[in-house]
């Protein structure tokens, strides 16, 4: 079983490597936003609000080994 | 009674109440307690709804004159539109390849404000072609050694550049995480927070294409073109080069704007988010003030390529230098590289399994 996983793992990391030596080939996309033309300290904030709500609390028991 | 405010609980939408024993508001529902100064908080302002207005009266109008010589050259083919001066002329389209022919005297169009003069010349755009094609696994042999550039061509791109002060108002979930376990239990703490962010980003010179035959990918890709370098229009400088015509309006344009320009500020203001394992917009709202458009023309060399009937764009920015375009593939090298690195990876991580199970 662990090497049937292995080969999996190998396989994707393979895959992968492959796909990124692909996207070399892509260059031309649109812009996600404007940050080169944010104006130089410009940014500036009138309110920055980090109020406590409530909190949860979870939990698991850990599973104890027959002996 | 009328005039009642609502407090609802965020963690399970309930009604909360005031609960004099503990002296907080307490949800009946959950159980869960707020003091008065978070539900104050979360009842705070209502965001206020995203309003952004510009003033795109750009560009002015040519001298008695000024247009003189200057012609205009349609192509038949994909019914691009390009200016030059009567010495320089042009004989083909820079984006389909096809002839073009004068259908006209160019006169009547938006004077530009501005203009970034071409710092780059026709061999650097060919050189930098070759930069781009070195290197690039699966692309095919043949393109390299069998491509020709049809033309080059260096265009002026009519663009319009938007200035404006943005005033955002987004609000978050943020949660901590606090793990530990004993010999029975693992345990996660979650603690949420209503995270709240006012300020304001100033924003200058965001481009958006004035061609509708320009592709808008191909000249965001090139981008930034550097402002400083921007100097007060001058038909001389056209001399030897093409202009594109405009045809999409300042205001058909102002869509593109307003969403490079929302995303800097969500993206901004969620970079002043630390310190937590978890953080949700809950909502936002961005106002614009103080928006003006310029009407520029850009400078940027245009190759065409044919390869296997196939048309390949590539485009520089005559100011930087920086140089775009896809490229085919070769799927055949692709599959073969693929399923040898898969194989390889295979081999090394069964290698590894083995080592790690003896």
């Amino acid at each position: 079983m662990n090497y049937v996983i292995a080969i999996l793992i190998g396989i994707l990391i393979g895959v992968i490597i492959a796909f990124v030596q692909k996207s070399a080939l892509t260059s031309v996309h649109m812009q996600h936003a404007a940050a080169e033309y944010i104006k130089r300290n410009s940014l500036k904030f009138s309110r920055k609000t980090d109020t406590y709500l409530y909190k949860r609390i979870e939990k698991t028991a850990i599973p104890k080994e027959n002996k | 009674m009328s005039g009642m405010t609502d407090y609802k609980c965020p963690c399970c939408g309930g009604q909360i109440e005031f609960d004099s024993a503990s002296q907080n508001m307490k949800c009946p529902f959950c159980d869960s307690e707020f003091s008065i100064e978070a539900v104050q908080e979360m009842q705070a302002d209502q965001l206020s709804s995203n309003d952004m207005s510009w003033d795109t009266s750009a560009g002015t109008d040519w001298q008695p004159g000024e247009t003189e010589g200057m012609k205009i050259y349609s192509c038949k083919s994909c019914g691009g539109e390009i200016v030059a001066d009567e010495l320089t002329g042009a004989s083909s389209c820079p984006y389909c390849g096809n002839p073009v022919v004068i259908t006209g005297t160019f006169d009547g169009d938006l004077r530009p404000d501005l203009v970034i003069p071409f710092k780059l010349d026709k061999n650097k755009a060919k050189e930098k072609l070759k930069e781009h094609l070195k290197g690039k696994k699966f692309l095919p042999k043949a393109f390299t050694d069998q491509n020709h550039i049809d033309e080059i061509k260096g265009v002026y791109v009519p663009f319009w550049l938007f200035d404006a002060d943005a005033d955002g108002d987004i609000r978050y979930e943020g949660v901590k995480e606090r793990r530990w376990s004993d010999s029975n239990y693992r345990y996660v703490e979650k603690s949420y927070y209503n995270v709240r962010r006012t300020g304001s980003l100033a924003f200058e010179h965001v481009p958006v294409d004035g061609s509708s035959r320009m592709p808008d990918d191909l000249m965001e890709s090139i981008e930034p073109f550097d402002y400083k370098d921007a100097v007060t229009f001058e038909k001389a400088y056209l001399s030897g080069y093409l202009a594109d015509r405009y045809d999409v309006t300042a205001e058909q344009s102002i869509d593109r704007a307003n969403h490079r320009i929302e995303q800097s500020v969500i993206d901004t203001f969620r970079d002043s988010v630390v310190g937590y394992s978890q953080v949700t917009e809950k909502g936002n709202a961005i106002q614009l003030h103080n928006g003006k458009a310029q009407y520029v023309l850009y400078p940027v060399w245009i190759l065409n390529t044919t390869w296997n009937d196939q048309k390949f764009l590539f485009a520089m920015n005559g100011q930087t230098g920086k140089f775009v375009g896809n490229l085919p593939l070769d799927k055949a090298a692709f599959l073969k590289a693929m399923a040898l690195y898969s194989t390889v990876c295979a081999v090394i991580a069964c290698i590894i399994a083995y080592f790690m199970g003896s």
